[in-house]
């Protein structure tokens, strides 16, 4: 039987029984579209978790627990100590594309302004990291640059002149002028101002800045160096945070994290509401906001490594500049991760717990349990289709004696009750992922319009990918033909002389 | 030719085994029209059965040509249905659901592919050409004008002669009929007589009719009467030889042998 004449038959029959095959259809639908819409929505899930919260593919080394804590600072002890032979070990791991050192701001700082979006300057501690240019230059905004401005060995770097005021500056540069005369009024720790990232009004301006007057005679007009901004990047997890709770809980504006870009501020070295550097003389510099990343400090301000380091010697100790507090690792694949994790601990350096492990096992927990569940419906409906199948073919026995005496072997029986069997799984197939996805854009919707945000809220919460919609279909199709499968032996094996003789 | 020897069959039910055919020794010639007469349960339609390769739990011999029909395959066994035999039903069997051309036409579904010059025809005909087909038969039955009607709004006499241009449709060598007159009344029972003398005379088709009514198997040229699973006799009518005689005395072809039936490999399902 050919196949174009199996199809022929098969819709034949399917047409005819349409009301039988109707009815046990419908545990399958369900089935498939409990399976699908669960395993879309693990897979959405999975995919924002260990994609935008904990990315997988990036590891970050930290120094083993024995590392002795020094306020912010982490000092390794003796080999545990990252430095510049350590990042080199790192990088020298298979599977390892690249090997980035980041290196925490450790001295005292502040941050102050925002003006410009929250309509008052705010002032907080600055806490901050230095990262390679390399890592996040994908990041970083068009029309932008974060790197080292300052760093004497770069030849693009070129004095930018003497200035009385920005305008006199290139573009992303500042006349680097001192402050306005202030009260003396030092700052200080205070509960209204918590260390980590809090926010304050900018009501203490910096102490003395370091900048001097540009060279000039005492009867002309002061000038001062121009100076480029700090470049600066934020996570992109901190504009959710941000909006999520801070905007919220302070009636603060929402961020846009495009309109965000572009944002200057004053930073403060040397000295915070908490202490003042045991060295140097605390200066202000001014930062701007060139784009937001994922791979920078969660909730601080990542700036070009160089700088990081020239600020820890300046406040802190001369070795300051070469301990880095961790080493970040990109993996070449996500499936390299536990080779170069196990190299990582051979080398007695740790790995950062980022949560990822634990989310992604919960994640995987929540797909089996509900995969299961949704296997177990398509079995219970795969017994009600052989239930069904039984039953049309006891209706039909005739029908197969006559087939077979006019030609049909007991293939052609089998066939075309597997046949049927799959073409109803095809269409219950199908319609179990419409029934999925109609489910998922009305979860979707339903979250849109009455949760309120959240940080990471998504769009949609569900990964609908080709794999898993064939992935759907083929498992209706199998338990539709494991249901079938019993009922067409039996047809097949039907005794035509008998069926055909019988009254 | 058709050759069956010592042919046995029984059906066991519970501890209880009957045997239905007893050794039958039994030669069709080609061309014969030939009436089984004997009671109910004397294994008629059950003869009628393994001749057609319906049935295949025999012991014993059934030669159809050149070929040995048991210990052949499903699949070849039900290649020789489509393409050699003819079956007619008294319950007609018809699919109520199809037309009666798509009834007629239903062997071509199954129609496979030639697989050495004597099975006869290519690959299975195209949906045009079933169709033709079926209204030719219909047509030589007298259903030409009903070919798009269903089973259900036909007569008894209406849905045998669609049954038999069924049968007709593969152009087969071999008809085999069960009580085809049985849920018929006498003057259509006898219509259909007349049809089948036709196809025999015309056609030369070797017809074997199942009856248990003793005016009907009259109509045939060789009545074989059975019981209990034994050939009791075996008679060939006056009429039988005379007309033999007639047809050759015209040049009327000679009936397609059955001898052409070629023997099947084991291939198959």
């Amino acid at each position: 039987m050919t196949v174009r004449r199996l199809a022929r038959v098969v819709a034949d029959n399917l047409r005819r029984n349409r009301a039988h095959f109707g009815l046990a259809s419908i545990g399958v639908v369900v089935g498939i579209a409990t399976f699908t819409f669960f395993l879309a929505l693990g897979v959405g899930v999975r995919a924002i978790v260990l994609g935008k919260i904990f990315p997988v593919d990036r590891l970050e080394v930290v120094p083993r627990s024995l590392d002795v804590n020094l306020g912010p600072l982490k000092v390794g002890l003796g080999a545990d100590a990252l430095d510049d032979a350590a990042v080199a070990s790192l990088r020298a791991i298979p599977g390892v594309a690249a090997a980035y050192p980041k290196m925490k701001l450790t001295v005292p700082a502040l941050a102050r302004g925002g003006e410009r979006i929250f309509g008052r300057a705010l002032q907080t501690e600055l806490i901050a990291d230095g990262i390679d240019p390399a890592v996040v230059a994908g990041d970083v905004a068009p029309g932008y640059e974060f790197r080292d401005m300052e760093d004497a060995a770069d030849p693009r770097n070129a004095p930018g002149g003497t200035c009385a005021d920005d305008k006199e500056c290139p573009a992303r540069w500042y006349c680097d002028k001192p402050p306005p005369p202030r009260p003396s009024k030092k700052p200080k720790a205070s509960s209204a101002a918590p260390a980590t990232a809090a926010v304050a009004p900018a009501s203490a301006p910096a102490s003395t800045p370091a900048s001097t007057p540009a060279s000039a005679p005492a009867s002309a007009p002061a000038r001062w160096p121009c100076r480029p901004f700090v470049p600066v990047l934020a996570s992109s997890h901190l504009v959710e945070i941000y909006n999520g709770t801070l905007a919220r809980a302070h009636g603060l504006p929402r961020l846009n994290a495009d309109f965000a870009v572009g944002l200057t501020f004053t930073m403060v070295l040397g000295e915070s509401y908490i202490s003042k550097a045991p060295v140097g003389k605390p200066r202000t510099l001014r930062g701007m906001l060139v784009g937001f990343s994922p791979k920078a400090i969660p909730l601080g301000a990542t700036l070009p490594i160089g700088y990081v380091k020239r600020f820890n010697v300046e406040f802190g100790d001369p070795d300051a500049g070469s301990r880095y507090h961790s080493v970040m690792l990109e993996v070449t694949s996500k499936d390299r991760v536990t080779s170069v994790s196990a190299a990582v601990a051979a080398l007695g350096y740790a790995l950062e717990d980022n949560g990822a492990e634990q989310a992604g096992l919960m994640i995987a927990i929540f797909m089996l349990v509900f995969g299961l569940v949704s296997a177990i419906i398509v079995g219970i409906a795969a017994v009600n289709i052989m239930h069904t199948f039984f039953m049309i073919i006891y209706e039909r026995k005739r029908e197969i004696g006559v087939l077979r005496a006019v030609g049909a072997s007991r293939a052609d029986i089998r066939h075309i009750i597997l046949g049927e069997a799959a073409a109803v799984g095809v269409v219950t197939g199908v319609a179990g992922v419409v029934v999925a996805f109609a489910a998922s854009l009305l979860c979707d919707f339903a979250s849109a319009r009455f949760l309120p945000d959240f940080p990471y809220k998504p769009q949609t919460y569900f990964a609908f990918s080709p794999a898993l919609v064939g992935a759907a279909i083929g498992f209706a199709v199998a338990c539709c033909l494991v249901g079938a499968f019993f009922p067409a032996r039996r047809a097949a094996a039907l005794d035509p002389a008998a069926v055909l003789s019988a009254p | 030719m058709i050759r069956l020897s010592g042919v046995h069959r029984s059906y066991q039910n519970g501890k209880h085994v009957r045997e239905v055919l007893a050794g039958v020794e039994l030669e069709i010639g080609d061309g014969e029209f030939l009436s089984i007469i004997g009671p109910s349960g004397s294994g008629k339609s059950t003869l009628l059965n393994i001749v057609g390769g319906l049935d295949s739990a025999y012991s014993g011999s059934v030669q159809v040509g050149e070929r040995e029909l048991r210990g052949m395959s499903d699949a070849d066994l039900s290649d020789y249905r489509n393409r050699h035999v003819g079956f007619v039903f008294q319950a007609f069997n018809l699919l109520d659901h199809l037309t009666c051309t798509e009834n007629v036409a239903l062997p071509a579904l199954f129609r496979r592919a030639a697989r050495r010059p004597g099975d006869g025809g290519a690959a299975g005909p195209t949906v045009a050409g079933e169709s033709a087909r079926a209204a030719e038969v219909l047509a030589q039955v007298g259903m030409g004008e009903r070919g798009d009607a269903l089973p259900t709004s036909l007569s008894g006499g209406q849905k045998q002669r669609v049954a038999i241009a069924r049968a007709l449709f593969g152009r087969p060598r071999l008809m085999l009929c069960d009580e085809p007159t049985g849920n018929l009344d006498l003057a259509t029972g006898a219509s259909i007589l007349e049809l089948f003398h036709d196809l025999n005379r015309r056609h030369g088709i070797t017809l074997v009719i199942v009856t248990h009514e003793e005016n009907i198997s009259r109509a045939a040229d060789r009545v074989i009467r059975l019981e209990d699973g034994r050939i009791r006799s075996d008679v060939r009518s006056a009429r039988s030889a005379a007309a033999a005689a007639a047809a050759a005395a015209e040049g009327a072809p000679p009936a397609p042998a059955l001898a052409s039936v070629p023997a099947q490999s084991s291939e198959g399902k």
